[in-house]
């Protein structure tokens, strides 16, 4: 029989590959949109591994010492890269000591997927300082003539008011602890040292730690900020305010003598400011001279021995000695026979003086350890 | 002349008309896919098209307000209508010879040109100080100043730096406290803002006074705005006080399709975010 030849199945078979290149057109189309979306997606994950990086190196950045990687201004240290544990992304961090105390906080951060995306992320920080102890010395520490410490919390109220007075005000020596022994003991808080502690009810109220194995880190010498001029200070009978802000003063030693000698600082705005004194070398209150923190609030005035000076700091407390002083190289002198109000970290420390209390805010260790940079963070390219 | 077998015929006509019946029937279905594949191909070109739209305008957008300052880079605030400092470069000072400065690790485009201003962080007191960029020079190559030169000694790999600017104060007393570790972050004056071109709508960038660029679109009418909030989650007009920014974007496509009632329109979608300021 002879073939008839119809004309249906090349229109279909036409139809159908006209479909096929139209469905192909809607695939691509749809596959592009897809990259896109893949894209953005791992680029988010990227930017998302920076970030959870950059919140982790600041998490750790004592714990780590990553301050003590990079020494000198100029010094970078770069990271190796790290696995994050959710995910599987990852993260890179590079630190960079900008300044005496300004550290600039680079990180990388890739996701996971195959086309690991590479976003970067930037802040700057300024190191700080969390006051864990009433007195830490780096040398002996002494009290003796029924001095003492005990605690409060400013954050809360007054000392002694509605309860708040406590039992924490811990002290520690890389060297070693004598004290006085009376009855209440006079450190309401635990005593720990590398070496030997006088132990016992009539010493300590809390736990006894002498060679220790479980040393807090050292305090770190703190770099004096290069560019402002120290001028010494010198109080004499008279009053001097200070006003805050400004948020830093520069001295190259403090002297404060005369029965009526006060060095006052006034804090003038709302909410008030903290304020840091630098110190290049002694500093000295004496003859029943104060220094006062007319806000009474320990966290917001710190007083700095910076750089490599020794010279012996001498304090006598006031009704308003309300403040915390960080100084490891300079060997401390307390006395006065009233209270102060705050921490001290010192090199060799000397309580005296019968009614001579060191009463540690117990808001000084909540002050963060580091201190972001406001309007540092940036995304960079690479 | 070929001859005719026997048993074979030719078609007659109702078997031809016949056929041909089946085959338009045929033919009419395979049509009517084909128009079918057709119209979902285009709603879904412009879908996608939508989608372009507004995911290109949202990271745009999120970008620009996570680096903002409120104090520092917000300058108007309006319903459809952003004006803030946008981040161009960032950097850290590794030498300071005022008013020229060595950079380090610089990021980003410097330019000198009339929206092109900086921010550079006094070390002493942490203030960031307004500066206008007047010179650049890139590295290497570029002829920076000898007396620029980063001290290797300090800055690994320093010497000749990639970046050089020259910045100018106002007053000439904002310098004091710049100088090496300071960082510097380069701005251009941008406005964003609902823009209307060719009877569409569009997201539209204006840098300085210059002419406004179509970015992305087209949006619907009223498709751009903006609400800001302080940090009590309370609406605010002052930008100092800004801490989110709500936006949010209805975009159409480009072409208009037919629907599914047989409507010729464009397609739309819209999306709603807050950006948080991070700095």
């Amino acid at each position: 029989m002879h073939r008839q030849r119809g004309f249906i199945l090349p229109m279909v078979i036409f139809s159908l590959a006209i479909m096929g290149v139209l469905v192909l057109v809607i695939m691509s189309t749809s596959d592009d949109d897809r990259l896109g979306s893949r894209y953005d997606l791992e680029g988010t994950r990227s930017f998302n591994a920076a970030e959870a990086g950059l919140a982790t190196i600041f998490t750790n950045w004592k714990a780590q010492n990553y301050e003590g990687s990079v020494p000198l201004v100029g010094n970078t240290n770069v990271l190796a890269w790290t696995n994050l544990p959710s995910n599987g992304g990852r993260y890179r961090g590079t630190i960079l000591k900008a300044d005496a105390s300004t550290y600039m906080i680079t990180v990388d951060g890739q996701s996971a997927g195959a086309r690991k995306g590479l976003r970067t992320v930037q802040m700057m920080l300024t190191p700080g300082v969390s006051f864990a102890y009433a007195v830490q010395g780096t040398g002996a520490v002494t009290f003796s003539g029924g001095s003492g410490t005990d605690s409060y919390d400013s954050d809360v109220g007054a000392y002694n008011v509605a309860g708040n007075k406590g039992a924490n005000g811990d002290i520690y020596s890389a060297i070693s602890i004598a004290i006085g022994e009376d009855t209440p003991p006079p450190i309401q808080g635990d005593s720990k040292s590398l070496g030997a502690i006088d132990c016992g009810p009539t010493d300590q109220s809390g736990t006894c730690d002498p060679n220790t194995t479980t040393p807090p880190p050292a305090p770190a010498t703190v770099s004096c900020p290069v560019g402002p001029t120290y001028t010494a200070l010198s109080i004499s009978g008279t009053t001097t305010v200070l006003p805050v802000p400004p948020n830093a003063y520069y001295y190259s030693s403090i002297t404060v003598s005369g029965g009526s000698g006060r060095l006052n600082f006034n804090f003038t705005t709302t909410p008030k400011q903290h304020v840091d004194v630098w110190v290049s070398g002694a500093v000295t209150v004496s003859g029943g001279a104060q220094i006062n923190n007319l806000s009474q609030e320990p966290p917001l005035l710190t007083f700095w021995g910076c750089g490599t000076n020794t010279a012996k700091w001498t304090l006598s407390g006031g009704s308003d000695a309300f403040f915390a002083v960080y100084a490891p190289k300079h060997e401390l002198v307390i006395s006065g026979g009233s209270g102060f109000f705050g921490a001290f970290v010192g090199a060799k420390v000397t309580v005296s003086g019968g009614a001579t209390r060191v009463h540690y805010d117990e808001a000084l260790s909540r002050v963060p350890s580091i201190v972001l940079v406001p309007g540092s963070w940036t995304e960079i390219t690479r | 002349m070929k001859p005719v077998r026997a048993g074979t015929r030719g078609l007659t006509i109702l078997e031809l008309l016949i056929a041909m019946v089946i085959g338009l029937v045929l033919l009419t279905g395979v049509y009517g896919v084909l128009i079918n594949q057709s119209r979902e191909y285009l709603v879904h070109r412009e879908n996608v098209d939508v989608t372009e739209t507004l995911r290109g305008a949202a990271v745009l957008l999120t970008s620009e307000i996570e680096h903002s300052a409120a104090v520092r880079d917000l300058v108007t605030i309006g319903a459809s209508t952003l004006k803030l400092r946008s981040i161009q470069n960032a950097g850290v000072f590794c030498v300071d010879a005022t008013p020229r400065y060595g950079v380090w690790l610089p990021s980003g485009l410097f330019g000198s040109g009339t929206d092109d201003s900086a921010f550079v962080r006094r070390v002493t007191d942490g203030a960031w100080v307004h500066t206008k960029v007047t010179q650049v020079w890139v590295n290497p190559g570029g002829g920076a100043p000898a007396a620029t030169a980063c001290p290797v000694a300090k800055w690994a790999g320093g010497g000749t730096p990639p970046r050089v600017v020259q910045l100018a104060y106002n007053p000439v007393g904002d310098s004091l406290g710049v100088r090496v570790g300071s960082a510097i972050r380069g701005f251009r004056m941008t406005t964003y803002s609902l823009t209307s071109s060719g009877g569409r709508w569009w997201l539209g960038r204006q840098i300085g006074a210059g002419t406004v660029d179509l970015i992305t679109g087209p949006l619907q009418a009223g498709g751009l705005t903006f609400e800001y909030f302080d940090a009590d989650g309370v609406v605010t007009a002052t930008p100092a006080n800004v801490v989110s920014i709500k936006v949010t974007l209805r975009a159409e496509s480009f072409r208009k399709v037919r629907q599914l009632g047989g409507d010729l329109d464009n397609r739309f979608d819209d999306v709603s975010f807050t950006a948080y300021l991070r700095n």
